[in-house]
């Protein structure tokens, strides 16, 4: 019996060696994208943060995929960009031409919100242009400058939000909860600007948001000392970003008691660590999936590439697909009830 | 004499030649547009993509996006915003015609694409150019959108997504909703 179950498995790979050896012999991933269109799918609408980066990357990108295909974008909001993604992953055709620039929240919505249409652990991604590091601001009539400041804060921080699945209800929400911070979130607001405003008119006095954003957005409040950072959140401690007293502020993770508490932060921060994906959907044959992903390495080492980014003020933090098919494994992987704990510290149902 | 009045005249060859080729090359510059179609599951939002496949492969330089929308009303309402507008949009008579009058005027009609679902399906567009693009530049990138739309191989690919389409003036309707045409629109 069990020397059956060893053929039949090696007919399988076999048959499986075959058709992608079929495929990469009957046409190359140059051959495939000579003359042929990779059509984006972003899960926003134009003109934010999704649209620049990847028109930008795409821009450099296509010259760096064999056969030089031309781009188009495609926008598809909606569900906080579930409903791209579960385009992408059930309908979307599996030839290599369908990219999608997807939410950096899904690994958590997926675990945390449940019923998804997809699984970001199966999608192939192909790289990371930047992370989304998120940092926690603070007005500076509160008297507060870092987080210690904030832990013995007396008058509550109102922090503006947008709604209860953004990472501007998150953090705050995070930081109250779980570090006992003095916090109120007001939900609502329609967006950063609006938030932003909020702040200068002295309805809220902090705001969690993306660095990337508070500095093409907001840098002149950090200039003028109007604002202070106090907190980051993410995975990995960004160094560059200081207090109100000039010293690295602290990542939200290392300020875990336990190791519940770390993984729980860690899944509520995955964001963070996805930050500006690509990835393309599951099926796609591996010798493009490959393609893409060091088209993608070389692009972001491409001095065209960097110069342009640095023209619109984008972070460039790239990383390999290989690492962020890692991370989004292992965010998937935490323990159902670490992620029950989780939701009920966001005061979801 | 002669040598004179040669050098006046290829001088003369060279103004033509720099002023015919100066408004190609407006036209030419990279531009990207943004269709808003409908819902994700509609015909009008595959007929979007390729559309925007057509614009890529047209090669001249502008390219439309396709922005899978809410429909009709959504449409009108993002093109008449002020930031983050979308440049063009489908749209049903019935849709111009619940339409605010401030709405109404941040619109051009540019064609009727087909029927879908018994009404007949138009395309309007934002008569504002983009930011940092000139008024010249951004009309002639739209008459280049109309012209792919007419072309042969434009027909036959968005035919190919919408068996629906068939590209005519409709100009009726957008005078009777009080839409002016677009200087690009099909007469």
């Amino acid at each position: 019996m069990r020397k059956h179950l060893g053929i039949a498995a090696s007919l399988a790979a076999a048959i499986s060696f075959g058709a992608s050896g079929a495929n990469a012999a009957g046409k190359s991933p140059a051959e495939f994208y000579k003359d042929n269109v990779v059509t984006i799918i972003l899960g926003a609408g134009p003109g934010g943060g999704y649209d620049l980066y990847a028109r930008t990357v795409m821009s450099h990108l296509v010259k760096h995929i064999p056969g030089k295909p031309s781009y188009i974008l495609q926008f598809m909001p909606g569900a906080g960009g579930q409903k791209a993604a579960g385009y992408v992953y059930n309908v979307a055709p599996k030839d290599g031409l369908k990219m999608a620039k997807l939410s950096n929240m899904l690994p958590a919505f997926q675990l945390l919100r449940g019923k998804a249409k997809y699984d970001v652990s199966k999608m192939n991604y192909i790289g990371r242009a930047a992370s989304m590091q998120y940092v926690t601001m603070v007005w500076h009539t509160t008297g507060v400058k870092n987080l210690a400041d904030a832990q013995k804060a007396k008058t509550p921080i109102i922090f503006g939000s947008s709604g209860i699945s953004q990472s501007n209800y998150i953090v705050p929400t995070v930081m109250k909860n779980l570090l006992g911070l003095n916090v109120k979130v007001i939900s609502g607001y329609p967006g950063t600007a609006a938030i932003n405003k909020a702040l200068e008119q002295g309805e809220v006095t902090g705001r969690a948001g993306a660095w990337s954003s508070w500095l093409s957005r907001a840098g002149r409040l950090i200039d003028e000392k109007k604002i202070f950072a106090i907190a980051q959140s993410g995975t990995e401690k960004a160094g560059n970003i200081m207090d109100g007293y000039g010293k690295p502020t602290p990542l939200l993770l290392d300020m875990a008691k336990n190791d519940d508490e770390r993984q729980i932060l860690r899944l509520l921060s995955s964001d963070a660590a996805i930050g500006r994906n690509f990835s393309v959907p599951p099926g796609v044959p591996r010798d493009r999936v490959k393609a893409l992903c060091r088209a993608f390495d070389a692009t972001m080492a491409d001095p065209a590439f960097l110069a342009d980014a640095k023209a619109r003020k984008l972070l460039v933090e790239p990383k390999t697909c290989e690492w962020l098919t890692k991370t989004a494994a292992e965010i998937v992987a935490t323990p159902k009830p670490l992620v029950k704990k989780a939701k009920a510290l966001l005061g979801w149902k | 004499m002669k040598n004179k009045l040669m050098k006046t005249l290829a001088a003369l060859a060279t103004i033509v030649v720099i002023s015919v080729s100066g408004q190609p090359q407006a036209i030419a510059a990279d531009m990207e547009l943004v269709l808003g179609t409908g819902s994700i599951k509609g015909k009008l939002f595959s007929a979007g993509n390729a559309i925007s496949i057509a614009s890529v492969l047209g090669g001249k330089g502008v390219k439309v996006y396709n922005y899978g929308t809410k429909g009709g009303k959504d449409n009108i309402k993002r093109i008449s915003k002020k930031k983050r507008a979308i440049n063009f949009g489908f749209v049903t008579a019935a849709d111009l015609g619940k339409a605010k009058p401030k709405q109404l005027k941040a619109i051009r009609g540019l064609m009727a694409v087909g029927k879908a679902k018994g009404k007949t399906v138009l395309l309007i567009v934002r008569n504002k150019a983009p930011k940092k693009v000139s008024k010249e530049a951004y009309a002639a990138a739209v008459a280049q959108v109309v012209g792919i739309l007419k072309s042969k191989k434009g027909m036959s690919r968005v035919k190919a997504a919408w068996k629906g389409y068939s590209p005519s003036s409709g100009a009726a309707d957008f005078k009777a909703a009080g839409v002016k045409l677009h200087k690009a629109a099909i007469m």
